[in-house]
C-alpha cells in the first residue's frame, strides 16, 4: 500500500506498537480475534467490548478450535491450516461456522495471519449473524411460502375433481382476451377439441358467425341478467346448437366468465320452441285455458275463458276464485281439486259456467296438476259442452246412430220394465259416482245431483249403498 | 439479456467442483444418454450457479423463459440442474468461492425457480393413486431444497404427497392422526438439525401404537450413515431415489404389512 509516494506500511514505517495496547486494538478492529496454534490449538480469545452478545468465550481457550466449529466448518479449517504449514499465504477470508452448545451456532468470516516463524495463527473475525439472521428470516419466509402453496394445491386439487368429474361441459374464459383459460373434460367432448387445446383458443372462434367482441358483450350482458330466460344460442362448427350459461367474476383482478355448456338434444323440439308452440296454443287455441293456485285463484287465462265468461280482460278475474265461475260454485271446485290433487289429472269433469250476469253454460273441463311441490299449479282445460256433445251425437255421415245396446234390450221385456230397471241403474251408478267424486262428502254429492240430502239417504238405502241404521 | 448473466462465468481448473458435477449427471442420467443432453445439463447447472448469484438485476420471469430455451425438459431440470447448482454453490462455500450471503441468496432464489417449475404440475386424479406420503423437514432445518424436489418426484410418479416445512411435534402428530399416511418420509440436512428429528421420531413412536414406516433422508445420511439407526427407531435410512421408491412401493409395503401381522 503506498501513500503520498511513500511505502506506508514498509518496515519500520509503523511504530512499534507496545503489548498491552495490541490486544485491544486487535479486539477492537474485529468482532473476535483467535491467536490459534498450527495444531488447532486456541491459545487467546479476544472479543469485542461491543458484541457482548457473544457472551464469554474465554472458556475456548486451552481447547481445540475444532470443538467449536461445525462439522463443514473443520474440513474448511484444516485445508486453510495445511496451506499455512506448507508455507502457503492465505489471501482470502475463510467463512465458518462456530458452535458453543448442540443447538447454537454463528457465522463469522475470518482474515487468516500468520504470526512470523511461529506456528501460531492470528484469525481476525467478522461476525455475521447478522446476514445469518437475514438468512434465517429468508427461509422462514420461504416456509411460509411453501405451506401457502400446499394449502392452495389442496384446493387445486379439489377443483380438478369436480371439474373432471361434473357432468357439466364448463368453461373459463378471460373477458379481456376472449380466450379459453380452462376446460374441463365434458366441454372437450362438446366442444370437440381436447382440454389443453382449447386453452388459449378463442372461445368465439368455437362458434358459427359470431366475432370475438359479439360474444363477450352477449355473455357478459346476459350474465348480469341472472333471471333472463333467453340465454345465448350458438351453433358449433358440428352445427349442434350450445346453450351458454354465463356467470361473470373476478378472479385476481381479472374479470372472468364461468360458461356451462348444454347442448341441444336432436330431432327434438328445444325448450324455447316448446314454449313458444304452447304459449300460441293458449293465446289462438278453441278451448278455454286457465291456471290457477292449488287453491283455485286463478293465475292467468286466455282469452278463450274470457269469451265463456263474457268478462272483458284478464285483469277482471285474476286474484279470484274459479268457484266464482262455476254454477255449483265452491262444490264444483273443491271436487276437481281433490280428485287432481290425488291422482294428478282429471278428464271430462261436467258442470256448468255462469257469467257475471248469471248466464249459465254447460262445459266439460279437464284438469291436471303442474309445477313443483313448493310451487303447485292447476291448470283446466274447459270446453262449451254443447258443441262436444254435438260433435259426439253426429257420426262422420251426419246421422244419428242408435246404440247397440238399446236395440238388444228391446223386446227382452216391456218397454215400462226396461225404463224402470235402466232408470233404477242410472240412478245407483250416478250416485256412485257423486259420493266417489265428492270424496263421500254426502252434501256435496246431494247438491251435484240436485237432490235434497233425505232424498239422497233415501236413495242410498234403497240401493244398498248405505245401511238402512245409517243416519244423517 | 442473456450476455449479462454470463458476466459471471464458473470456469478455470479447480475453481469449482465440475468434475463432480459431471459425475453426477453421468450417474443420473445414465452412461447411454446422449452425450450431447449431458453436456448440457452441467452447462445448465452452472449457468443456473452463476445466475442465481448475479449482483445484476435478477428477474424471475427473464431467468425461467432463458432457462426453457436451454434445450432441457422441465424434469431434467428439477431433478438434476436445480440441485446440482445448489450444490455448486455449497461447494463454492467450502471453497472459501462464495461467501455465506451468496449461497444463502442462490439457493432462495433456485427453490423459487423450482417452485415456478412444479407448482402447477397437476395432481393426478386417479383412483389408483400409488400410494399417500408425508413428507416433512422438522422445525429448525433450514435446507428444504432437496425434500421439495424429492416430493415432486414423487407426485410425478403418482403419490399423493402433503409436505409440511418447518414442522412441529404438535402439528406432525395431529396430521398423522387426521391423515391416512402409508410412509412418512423426514428429511434432515445437518447433525443439528438431526438432533430435532430424533426428537420428534421418538416422541412419534411413544405417542402412536402403530405408525406408517418411517423413512430418512437428506445430507445427514452421509454424515451419519447405518449409525442413525443407532440414534432411532426408523425403517429405512436412504438417500437413494430408486431404493426409496421401491420401499414405498405398494407391493413393497404390502409385504411388508404382512410380515408384521404375522
Amino acid at each position: 500500500m503506498e501513500t503520498r509516494d511513500s511505502k506506508f506500511w514498509d518496515f519500520g514505517s509503523v511504530p512499534m506498537i507496545e503489548p498491552e495496547y495490541l490486544g485491544s486494538i486487535l479486539a477492537a478492529a474485529s468482532d473476535i480475534a483467535l491467536f490459534v496454534k498450527l495444531n488447532g490449538n486456541i491459545l487467546s480469545i479476544l472479543v469485542n467490548e461491543s458484541e457482548k452478545s457473544l457472551g464469554n468465550l474465554s472458556h475456548w481457550e486451552g481447547r481445540q478450535i475444532s470443538d467449536f466449529l461445525t462439522r463443514e466448518s473443520n474440513e474448511k479449517l484444516d485445508v486453510v491450516l495445511n496451506q499455512i504449514n506448507s508455507g502457503q499465504s492465505v489471501l482470502h477470508s475463510v467463512e465458518l461456522n462456530h458452535q458453543d452448545n448442540a443447538l447454537w451456532q454463528f457465522p463469522v468470516r475470518y482474515s487468516i495471519h500468520r504470526l512470523g516463524a511461529q506456528d501460531t495463527i492470528l484469525m481476525l473475525g467478522r461476525d455475521l449473524r447478522t446476514l445469518a439472521e437475514t438468512q434465517q428470516q429468508l427461509v422462514q419466509a420461504q416456509i411460509a411460502v411453501e405451506r401457502g402453496y400446499e394449502e392452495s394445491r389442496r384446493y387445486d386439487t379439489q377443483f380438478r375433481m369436480l371439474m373432471s368429474h361434473t357432468r357439466d361441459a364448463i368453461v373459463f374464459v378471460s373477458v379481456a382476451e376472449g380466450k379459453i383459460i380452462e376446460a374441463n373434460a365434458g366441454a372437450s367432448n362438446l366442444l370437440g377439441l381436447g382440454a389443453k387445446e382449447l386453452e388459449g383458443t378463442d372461445f368465439a372462434t368455437l362458434f358459427e358467425g359470431v366475432s370475438k367482441n359479439e360474444l363477450m358483450t352477449l355473455l357478459v350482458e346476459k350474465s348480469e341478467l341472472s333471471m333472463s330466460p333467453e340465454l345465448p344460442t350458438l351453433e358449433n362448427k358440428s352445427g349442434q346448437t350450445i346453450h351458454i350459461y354465463p356467470y361473470a367474476f373476478r378472479s385476481a383482478g381479472e374479470r372472468l366468465l364461468y360458461c356451462r355448456l348444454d347442448v341441444e338434444e336432436e330431432n327434438s323440439p328445444s325448450q324455447d320452441e316448446l314454449s313458444k308452440n304452447l304459449l300460441s296454443l293458449y293465446q289462438n287455441g278453441p278451448d278455454a285455458i286457465v291456471f290457477a293456485q292449488s287453491n283455485g285463484v286463478i293465475e292467468a287465462a286466455n282469452d278463450g275463458f274470457l269469451d265463456l265468461i263474457n268478462a272483458p280482460s284478464l285483469s277482471k278475474v285474476r286474484g279470484r276464485s274459479l268457484a266464482n265461475y262455476l254454477t255449483r260454485g265452491q262444490i264444483d271446485l273443491a271436487v276437481m281439486l281433490d280428485n287432481v290433487v290425488r291422482s294428478g289429472q282429471m278428464r271430462i269433469y261436467a258442470t256448468e259456467l255462469q257469467n257475471e250476469l248469471g248466464s249459465k253454460l254447460g262445459v266439460e273441463v279437464s284438469v291436471a296438476r303442474l309445477g313443483t311441490i313448493g310451487k303447485r299449479l292447476i291448470a283446466f282445460v274447459i270446453r262449451d259442452a254443447h258443441r262436444s256433445e254435438t260433435m259426439r251425437q253426429i257420426s262422420p255421415s251426419g246421422h244419428v246412430q242408435p246404440e247397440t245396446s238399446v236395440a238388444e234390450l228391446v223386446g227382452s221385456a216391456s218397454l215400462k220394465e226396461i225404463v224402470g230397471e235402466t232408470n233404477d241403474m242410472i240412478e245407483k251408478m250416478c250416485i256412485e259416482t257423486a259420493i266417489e267424486m265428492t270424496n263421500n262428502n254426502r252434501a256435496a254429492a246431494a247438491e251435484m245431483l240436485g237432490l235434497s240430502r233425505q232424498s239422497l239417504y233415501v236413495k242410498l238405502r234403497k240401493f244398498g249403498l248405505i245401511s238402512k241404521e245409517q243416519d244423517f | 439479456m442473456a450476455d449479462r448473466y454470463h458476466l459471471y462465468p464458473l470456469t478455470g481448473a479447480g475453481s469449482l467442483k465440475v468434475e463432480g458435477l459431471a459425475k453426477r449427471v453421468i450417474d443420473d442420467l445414465g452412461r447411454s444418454s446422449p452425450a450431447e443432453s449431458r453436456k448440457r445439463v452441467v452447462e445448465t447447472t452452472i449457468w443456473l450457479a452463476n445466475i442465481s448469484i448475479t449482483n445484476a438485476t435478477y428477474e424471475q420471469d427473464d431467468v425461467l423463459r432463458a432457462l426453457m430455451k436451454r434445450g432441457l425438459t422441465r424434469d431434467l431440470i428439477v431433478d438434476c440442474c436445480i440441485p446440482d447448482a445448489a450444490r455448486l454453490l455449497g461447494d463454492g462455500w467450502m471453497e472459501n468461492l462464495r461467501t455465506f450471503g451468496q449461497v444463502s441468496l442462490g439457493t432462495a432464489r433456485l427453490q423459487a425457480l423450482l417452485k415456478a417449475l412444479t407448482v402447477r404440475r397437476e395432481a393426478i386424479l386417479s383412483n389408483h393413486e400409488l400410494g399417500s406420503l408425508l413428507v416433512l423437514a422438522c422445525e429448525g432445518e433450514d435446507h428444504t431444497l432437496g425434500a421439495l424436489v424429492f416430493t415432486d418426484q414423487l407426485r410425478r410418479r403418482g403419490y399423493s404427497v402433503n409436505v409440511l416445512l418447518g414442522a412441529r411435534i404438535a402439528e406432525i402428530q395431529s396430521l398423522i392422526t387426521k391423515g391416512d399416511f402409508d410412509t412418512i418420509l423426514l428429511s434432515s440436512s445437518s447433525e443439528t438439525a438431526f438432533e430435532t428429528v430424533a426428537k420428534t421420531i421418538n416422541y412419534l413412536r411413544h405417542k402412536n401404537s402403530s405408525l406408517p414406516p418411517l423413512v430418512i433422508g437428506g445430507g445427514i445420511v452421509d454424515i451419519l450413515g447405518r449409525k442413525i439407526h443407532q440414534r432411532v427407531d426408523v425403517d429405512l435410512v436412504s438417500n437413494d431415489l430408486g431404493q426409496v421408491l421401491d420401499f414405498i412401493s405398494p407391493h413393497h409395503l404390502n409385504d411388508n404389512n404382512n410380515e408384521r401381522a404375522s
